[in-house]
């Protein structure tokens, strides 16, 4: 029998033996669906405030109100043609997003409004540091009624990294939640093992607009994104919504907001401990002429290249060559363009040796 | 034979002649297979007078080879000698930094009307052009050029200063201006009427309208409109300026319901036997429309009508000017947008609906000038202007032909120029006509720096930048020791122009405009910055025409971008510098020269750098490794970082090379100030190993020329 079919083989017994041992119950493509609506009016209103950021952001409770989120400001740069040249840097701030339905008390005669609770995690922060632009590491919410543009926001909900008083948290009550129906879920499906993988793609999937394959590198601006992860109709696959966005501003005009989305579906699989083995990511098809879709690219030119990289601990050194050979790499151009690279294989065992978060760590052994 | 077959079998033979020509090519045919005896003579004659055998051009760590020319051979002109080779009765001989690129006898006599051979490529190289058998660069000061127009722009080309700026061009040793036939917005009155190509009828009673069927006739004090695009045309000849004629600018003018191309506008009618009186009202009804093929709206009809005006603005534009040999021609200014569409949102064009329609617009202009074949022996060379990879990659596959069309070398449809704008271009997830969201990603510099546009084997260009004497994001700006403030002229410094047009022209640009006619509106008023600019880039023209005093004297077209992989190590292109708060861009082009001995041929390495940084928007921020409001300007350009005392953080009163090792071998080492083109030093070293070459303390910028013997 070919190796292949010995892979094939191990791979079916490896995801009937992950489904046994609950890595998940099977969603409808509704529920899916749901989710990837709710989450993307979330992100719609989610900003970071420096270029070459990225915001991450998944539901962390069964219920509609607690998501967790990660804020990284990262550098990723070099000429794309000389993979030698190539680094990552960058600083970190997780935190929690609590939504509360009914918590804000701003007038006894008016019902009271709903509430949104931005929170820091201190310990796997960068505090203080300063980011591109000499700015502070943030994560912010437009919690307006509308937000056509939530880099200027008229409802804001902001935390920072840095150690000021009363830059770790921050809340705001805002009938904007539930307008846009936020407070619920579409489904209770959040395991432990979900909040990890979550977790895990969150520190070592990166996007890179300077080392696109069919750019000259990045003569300009840094672009900023920002993400949602959320679950597959399958278990052990995941899905993840890009959001490019910037606000234009061009000579006098008034500025304005534009966002643009690329969907990635990663598929993964585990050994009976739960620990990440393999798998692939995928980037779904554009959908240019029905924007409406879901699970699907509504940007047209994407210019944009994703890493699958060993993950980087807050203020850990900055990663370099050795590092990129053993990410898996998509690059993504725009429809039907030779630069594509839509698919591509992921060594999990290789990419999180050596962490704790796949096993691989050995507690250190004491000397006699 | 089926249509489709001969047309296939068409193009092949036009494919096979250019690029059999291209194998013939002097430079290849030294390093492959003689062509069998039997195999036809290249189209453009023997170019074996210019050969040099101990030229070498295979060194694959010297040269970086450019893809094989797939245009049609009938652009390329074999040279018959360069331009310092002409010695002006009873002149001198050696440089002047007046005798510019077209000051060579023959050319720009008496025009006329038969035998036409308009500007074209040169064999040896069709990155640069060639006219008179002579290979050229094309360097001048035009961009938005309303010069056959009446605009309120005062600082501007336009119908009142078009003489002077030329003249001012001229003898500044510039060689090329940008004229603008059509806009797709208007402006109100007094600037409408004779600001359109069409017919402004005032009848007795009714409001007055634009016929799109006829061509405008003199009007309210103003002559025709062709004949006035005819004497700017004239007028630049005389004064030896190649003219890069623009049929369209689909979003330029003050508002689109004010011009002749907008149907909510309603200021334009055409011949319609079903209506009333046998005139309609016409016009697009998006602006947009002027440069997509509208196949679903419920106008479509109307829309699509509109392209038989268009086709008429060429046709016009070709008859008033196919006579003159020093013109070529561009579709259109930045026809993909941005603009505000007539829902109040802006967007862009779809790029490869753009990419359609400029190839439809190329059809008319040949099928415009073939009417006149065989006065007029070719086409003129036509220039298009993408502004995103999508759309530049489209621009560059084969064109197929339209139903009823006869492939013609002598008239092809394939683009033969790539314009780009602004050094980079970001303007990411701005909404698309008609729907879905795009991003316009390609600059000038964006696509010089990339390996894929470097490579094509066809002038490059860099027509509109932002860099310019208009003051504001779009005005020039430059740190002087740490500090932006200057209370004479906050950001008055022609540095950043000059850096702009030399990174470019040093990547392996063959033209470049810069967008700063006059600037009579701007301080200091008589504008010393525009006549500054001026001069820096008719110095840079001039280096060229020295050829950088290199001895014996390189063809123009040996100049190649340099590939450094061994022997030179430039550093990391757009490095911040936290010392002097820059970041340190360069360019690199190479040429060989004649030794003597094919086994050791000398080389010689021309280094640019300066150090600038990106602008940010709004442009009163200072990049500083980043952007305080983290946002940089999406039509990019440089702000110039000058030192010319130590900065806080110490070392050196500006900036200073160091490069080694250099790989054995005997060097003449020169450093050039690009301001004034002076040598600021000089040495000749001799490296067995491990040479370190050091350069003065400058401020700005900097060009080394490496002598390698």
């Amino acid at each position: 029998m070919k190796t292949r079919h010995w892979f094939l083989l191990l791979l079916l017994a490896s995801v009937r033996l992950s489904s046994a041992q609950g890595f998940g119950n099977p969603l409808t493509q509704d529920q899916v669906d749901c989710e990837e609506r709710q989450m993307m009016r979330l992100l719609h209103r989610a900003v970071v405030n420096s270029d070459g950021s990225t915001l991450f952001l998944w539901r962390s409770a069964p219920g509609g109100d607690v998501y967790r989120g990660l804020s990284v400001g990262s550098e990723i740069d070099g000429d794309p043609y000389d993979s030698s040249t190539w680094y990552r840097k960058e600083s970190q701030m997780p935190f929690d997003l609590i939504l509360r339905e009914s918590e804000d008390f701003p007038n006894p005669k008016r019902p009271r409004l709903p509430q949104a609770t931005l929170v820091r995690r201190d310990a796997a922060t960068n505090l203080g540091v300063l980011v591109s632009g000499g700015g502070a590491l943030d994560a912010q919410l437009d919690l307006a009624p509308q937000s056509p543009n939530p880099t200027e926001p008229q409802g804001p909900l902001r935390i920072t990294n840095q150690r000021s008083p009363g830059a770790g948290q921050a809340d705001r009550g805002a009938r904007s939640l539930s307008m846009d129906n936020l407070l619920g879920a579409c489904h209770a499906e959040v395991s432990e093992f979900d909040l990890k993988v979550y977790s895990i793609l969150a520190r070592t999937m990166r996007p890179s607009f300077c080392l696109f394959q069919g750019r000259a590198g990045c003569l300009g601006p840094r672009l900023r994104y920002k993400i949602v992860l959320f679950r597959g109709t399958e278990p052990l696959t995941y899905r993840m919504n890009i959001l490019n966005y910037a606000n234009n501003c061009i000579d006098n005009d008034p500025c304005f907001y534009g966002e643009g989305r690329i969907a990635l579906l990663f598929r993964l699989q585990v050994d009976g401990q739960g620990n990440l083995t393999g798998g692939d990511v995928q980037a779904y098809p554009w959908c240019l002429d029905d924007p409406s879709q879901l699970a699907c690219n509504d940007l047209e030119i994407v210019d944009l290249a994703l890493f699958v990289m060993p993950p980087m601990l807050p203020g850990g050194p900055q990663q370099g060559p050795e590092e990129f050979k053993r990410a898996a790499i998509l690059n993504i151009a725009w429809p039907g363009s030779d630069l594509n690279v839509l698919h591509a294989n992921i060594n999990w065992i290789d990419l999180l040796k050596d962490t704790s978060w796949n096993g691989g760590l050995q507690p250190p052994k004491h000397k006699h | 034979m089926a249509r489709s077959q001969e047309l296939v079998l068409c193009r092949t033979i036009v494919l096979a002649a250019a690029v059999l020509g291209t194998l013939l090519h002097p430079a290849r045919a030294r390093t492959q297979t003689d062509p069998p005896p039997d195999a036809p003579p290249p189209p453009w004659g023997d170019l074996a007078s210019d050969e040099d055998p101990s030229l070498r051009f295979d060194d694959p760590q010297f040269e970086l080879p450019l893809d094989l020319y797939i245009g049609s051979p009938v652009f390329l002109e074999p040279p018959t000698g360069d331009q310092l080779d002409y010695v002006p009765p009873g002149g001198d001989p050696t440089f002047s930094a007046n005798m510019d690129a077209v000051d060579v006898p023959g050319p720009f006599g008496p025009v006329t009307c038969s035998g036409v051979a308009p500007l074209r490529l040169a064999a040896n190289k069709p990155r640069y052009f060639s006219y008179a058998n002579v290979p050229r660069m094309l360097v001048g000061v035009s961009a938005d050029s309303g010069c056959a127009l009446s605009v309120p722009q005062g600082d501007q080309c336009s119908l009142t200063n078009y003489a002077q700026l030329f003249t001012l061009a001229h003898n500044a040793g510039l060689n090329k201006v940008q004229v603008w036939v059509g806009m797709g917005y208007g402006y109100p009155a007094p600037y409408g009427p004779p600001n359109a190509p069409f017919s402004w009828i005032t009848p007795a009673t009714g409001s007055a309208y634009w016929l799109l069927d006829s061509q405008a006739t003199a009007t309210g004090g103003f002559a025709a409109f062709f004949d006035r695009l005819r004497a700017v045309v004239d007028m630049a000849r005389s004064q030896k300026l190649f003219v890069e004629v623009t049929f369209f600018s689909p979003f330029e003018g003050q508002a689109f319901n004010l011009g002749p191309w907008s149907k909510p506008g309603a200021k334009a009618r055409s011949l319609d036997p079903a209506a009333p009186g046998g005139l309609a009202t016409a016009g697009f009804t998006s602006p947009f429309y002027f440069v997509t093929n509208d196949t679903t709206s419920p106008a479509a009809a109307a829309n699509e009508k509109m392209r038989a005006v268009q086709a008429n603005v060429i046709k016009w534009t070709v008859e008033a000017l196919w006579c003159y040999d020093n013109i070529f021609f561009a579709v259109a200014n930045e026809p993909e947008g941005q603009a505000t569409d007539v829902d109040n949102v802006k967007k862009v064009a779809e790029p490869l609906a753009v990419t359609q329609w400029q190839k439809s617009m190329i059809y008319e202009v040949r099928k415009a000038e073939k009417a006149h074949s065989p006065a007029l022996l070719y086409g003129h060379l036509i220039a298009v202007q993408p502004f995103t990879n999508l759309g530049a990659g489209a621009l560059l596959q084969p064109t197929p032909a339209p139903p009823g069309w006869q492939l013609d070398p002598n008239f092809p449809l394939d683009p033969q120029i790539l314009n780009g704008h602004y050094t980079q271009v970001s303007l990411p997830n701005i909404g698309r006509f008609p729907s879905a969201t795009t991003t316009l990603d390609l600059g000038a510099m964006d696509m010089i720096r990339s390996s894929s546009y470097n490579k094509k084997n066809m002038p490059l260009g860099f027509n509109e930048n932002a860099i310019t004497n208009l003051g504001g994001e779009r005005g020039t700006k430059r740190h002087l020791n740490g500090s932006a403030n200057d209370p004479s002229y906050p950001q008055y410094s022609d540095a950043p122009a000059r850096a702009e047009a030399w990174e470019f022209l040093f990547s392996g640009g063959s033209t470049y405009d810069h967008f700063g006619y006059l600037g009579l509106n701007q301080l200091p008023n008589p504008n010393t910055l525009a006549t500054n600019i001026r001069a820096q880039l008719g110095r840079l023209l001039s280096l060229f025409d020295n050829r950088f005093g290199l001895v014996p004297k390189p063809a123009l077209t040996d100049f190649q971008p340099a590939v450094m992989p061994s022997w030179f190590t430039p550093g990391t292109y757009r490095a911040w510098d936290s010392r002097t708060k820059s970041q340190r861009y360069w360019a690199a082009l190479e040429v060989p020269i004649s030794s003597g001995d094919p086994n050791h041929p000398h080389k010689a390495l021309l280094f640019y750098i300066h150090h600038s940084t990106v602008r940010c928007k709004p442009d009163t921020n200072d990049y500083n490794s980043g952007c305080p409001s983290n946002s940089l300007l999406p039509f990019g350009s440089y702000d110039a970082r000058i030192w010319t005392v130590s900065p806080p953080a110490g070392g050196p009163a500006g900036y200073q090379e160091t490069y080694t090792p250099l790989t054995n071998g005997s060097y003449t080492v020169t450093w050039i100030d690009p301001e004034t083109t002076t040598t600021l030093a000089t040495q000749t070293i001799t490296c067995p190993s491990n040479c370190v070459i050091t350069s003065p303390v400058y401020k700005f910028d900097i060009l080394l020329k490496l002598f390698r013997q």
